[in-house]
């Protein structure tokens, strides 16, 4: 599985554009990306992988590329 | 999520040498925040009671509970907007604390009253406050909250 890619299509789902999603995107100030709207990603997120997000980690996303470090990090965990 | 009490973070470390310490600046002790009703009912119709989850404490569903799908839409809002708006009289003394960080029950008189984890009282003390007030507006489409610290 390409976590990237799959970050990308959740983020797709909630109405954002592939060309918007580069690991440098910063969530707030590129995307406009505001705390609710952060917590529906994290959600979809966590709902896509089957995940869980600690909601500390929540608070420490600033960039695209976070996202799809902690959804990188948490599912190699799953899978051991 | 494990209880916010469980993660309270260590007292602060001292910087290492060479290192600036970064203090905090003057919190604001004044917050507001305002949700769009409509955005947030749907990123519920999208993600179902696992936001709610997230968003809300246990005790705060049981509040949102028992009502009419706008009146749990209605409280769902209010409360974000309270969380955020409370959050923001912390400045960046509130940076860290997350959205179970912050309970906003009932008074006796259907007042907003706003109770903080320790780890978010430690913060409103860090800040040079010892008491919150919180208020919450409702329209159809939107919910507004505004909180002060002093």
């Amino acid at each position: 599985m390409n976590i990237r890619e799959e970050v990308v299509t959740v983020l797709r789902g909630i109405g954002f554009r592939d060309d918007e999603l580069t690991d440098g995107t910063v969530l707030a100030a590129d995307l406009g990306i505001d705390s609710t709207e952060l917590v529906e990603i994290v959600v979809a997120l966590e709902q896509h992988f089957g995940i869980r997000v600690d909601m500390d980690e929540e608070g420490a996303f600033r960039t695209f590329g976070d996202l799809v470090a902690c959804a990188d990090r948490l599912m190699s965990v799953r899978e051991g | 999520m494990s209880a916010p009490e469980a993660l309270t973070a260590p007292p602060a470390e001292l910087p290492a040498p060479g290192a600036a310490a970064r203090v905090p600046g003057p919190a604001p002790g004044l917050g507001v925040d305002i949700v769009q009703v409509t955005r947030l009912r749907a990123a519920v119709l999208r993600r179902g009671d696992a936001l709610a989850e997230r968003l809300l404490t246990p005790e705060e569903r049981e509040l949102c509970r028992g009502r009419s799908g706008r009146h749990r839409l209605q409280c769902l809002a209010g409360r974000v907007a309270a969380k955020e708006a409370v959050r923001k009289t912390l400045g960046a003394h509130g940076e860290g604390l997350g959205w179970q960080d912050v309970e906003v029950r009932r008074g006796a008189h259907g007042e907003p009253v706003p109770h903080l984890s320790a780890r978010a009282e430690r913060a409103l003390r860090q800040a040079g406050f010892t008491r919150l007030r919180l208020s919450i507006s409702h329209e159809p489409d939107v919910a507004v909250a505004v909180a002060t610290a002093d």
